[in-house]
């Protein structure tokens, strides 16, 4: 679905490159999350994948064709939620299928549909300020799944929110994601989160941006009971990203 | 003590209402002043005039000169303030978005904006002559550049990330711009109305100087025959325009900039009802 090869971004020419020659490989109906320290470029892989950076160097495909710029077969939910604060929940959520020219009665109509997806179905008329960080980045998601992408791409989308909700968006998500088949690649520096939503973790390193491991999370699936987190096969995987991301965190504290 | 004391009390709380009651304070005041200027200026009516003898020579003169000077500085207005948005909401915008257009422009554009635009008034009449056009060129310097500044400064604090979002959805650039327009409208709005405040003083200077009609024009003939009185109906009477366009133009802010203010009210304004 997704296939990133030789990838390199430098903003300036004299300062060594954010990303090098990186590579990845997104599978149909793959849950691909993208681990690493703060400053190793994995929000800037996701930015140049979905189209708002240029790449300095390689190629990115989406679906078996070449991808350069914004398109509409991917979509981004944001850390930041990024809503219209002047529209409501439902014209936010409208908003990827107005700008693909989908007349109105359409679009509100099936914006609702995914409000009431992500469990917003009461709060359509509410407007960001209305709405807990939570239901913002529920409306956000409802954004992204509107325009039905065959990528979803997520830049640390549930980075903002406390504990517990977001352990209750990661549900909703693995729920849906499943449910449809997406495909995903999804920014995150938390391995707990990595472990529960990935078939894949890419570790990166940092100075310059590259993968430096590609976990498969073999673990089964749903892992939404209580015990999952108790196996021994978690732990390993757990303790073997730590390891490499410390390795990363080391190198950047020699730096500073 | 204890018999005296709540008498006084509801006594102060009385006196406490009605001096803290804003319109009874207002009116108070209004009356004062105006009494004092009246006192004192029917003695004295070829240089400050009194009220009653302003409101006489304004009504007077209301409907042969008044009515169609206003008609006139109006309609001046009308035409050079609506060039004015024209021409300084898309130039802004443009400054706020294009680095080129925006390194290229601001020298000029604040140097401008740093010098009172009136001083052109001169070169304006040898260009354009004593006319309608001259008079609405005086409103398209005055206004276009508080509007221009504004829109620019407004649009580059637009949240970028709400930029992205179009960017990412692959929005057309006139959408782009529809965003950047809209997250800067507070700073539109307010460009908007120092833009009408600056236009309407432009023109009336122009029309002081030039004797070109309009409530200038009005203005300066009654000073030249000592109808202080009359000059005086006239100036509270664009103190009056001036003062009731800001008012529209801070209602129309209030309702369309922040949507949700107003529907956070409604909602809390439900929850009261329903807890009743």
């Amino acid at each position: 679905m997704l296939t990133i090869t030789g990838l390199s971004k430098s903003f300036e020419p004299s300062k060594p490159p954010i990303l090098d020659n990186f590579n990845l490989e997104v599978g149909q109906g793959e849950f691909v999350s993208l681990l690493g320290p703060s400053g190793c470029g994995k929000t800037t892989a996701l930015r140049i994948v979905t189209g708002l950076l240029n790449a300095s160097g390689g190629e990115v495909w989406v679906d078996g064709k070449p991808s350069v710029g914004p398109s509409r077969d991917k979509a981004i939910v944001f850390q930041g939620f990024n809503l219209f604060p002047w529209r409501t929940a439902l014209e936010n959520a409208a908003y990827g299928l107005e700008v693909q020219g989908v007349n109105k009665a359409t679009r509100l109509a099936k914006a609702k549909d995914y409000l009431e997806l992500v469990g917003l179905g009461d709060r359509t008329g509410h407007y960001p300020s209305q709405l807990s960080g939570g239901q913002q980045q529920r409306v956000g998601l409802a954004r992204a799944l509107a325009i039905e992408p065959k990528l979803l791409l997520m830049d640390e989308p549930f980075g903002a929110l406390d504990a517990l909700t977001r352990e209750t968006l990661q549900g909703l998500l693995m729920e849906i994601v499943t449910k449809k088949g997406l495909s995903v690649l999804f920014v995150t520096h938390s391995i707990d989160e990595a472990i529960y939503l990935s078939d894949r973790i890419a570790v990166m390193g940092v100075g310059p941006g590259r993968m430096i491991a590609d976990l498969p999370v073999t673990m089964r699936r749903p892992r939404n009971d209580y015990n999952w987190r108790a196996e021994p096969e978690y732990a390993a995987l757990r303790e073997h990203a730590w390891e490499l991301l410390e390795s990363q965190l080391k190198l950047v504290s020699d730096d500073a | 003590m204890t018999p005296v004391a709540p008498k006084q009390r509801a006594g102060g709380i009385r006196r406490r209402t009605v001096f803290g009651n804003k319109w009874f304070l207002r009116i108070a005041s209004l009356v004062v002043v105006f009494s004092v200027w009246e006192w004192f200026g029917r003695d004295l009516p070829y240089t400050i005039s009194d009220p009653i003898s302003i409101v006489i020579a304004g009504s007077q003169r209301f409907v042969a000169q008044i009515l169609p000077a206003i008609g006139q500085t109006l309609e001046g207005l009308g035409v050079g303030f609506g060039l004015a948005l024209l021409i300084g909401i898309p130039l802004g915008l443009l400054m706020s978005i294009s680095r080129v257009v925006e390194l290229a422009l601001s020298p000029y554009i604040s140097a401008i904006y740093a010098t009172p635009r009136v001083v052109l008034i001169p070169l304006l009449v040898i260009w354009l002559g004593a006319s309608f056009q001259m008079r609405v060129g005086t409103v398209l310097i005055s206004a276009v550049f508080p509007i221009l500044l504004n829109v620019y400064l407004g649009g580059k604090e637009v949240d970028r990330g709400l930029i992205d979002v179009g960017r990412a959805f692959a929005a057309s650039t006139p959408r782009i711009y529809l965003i950047v327009l809209r997250g800067s409208l507070p700073y539109v709005f307010t460009g908007v109305r120092l833009g009408l405040i600056r236009g309407l003083m432009g023109i009336i200077i122009a029309e002081i100087l030039t004797a070109s009609g309009g409530l200038g024009f009005e203005i300066s003939s009654y000073a030249k025959y000592f109808h202080i009185d009359a000059v005086f109906a006239v100036v509270i009477l664009v103190g009056a325009i001036s003062m009731a366009f800001t008012a529209v133009i801070t209602l129309m802010t209030q309702r369309t900039t922040t949507p949700w203010v107003y529907a956070e009210r409604r909602a809390n304004k439900q929850m009261k009802a329903v807890s009743r």
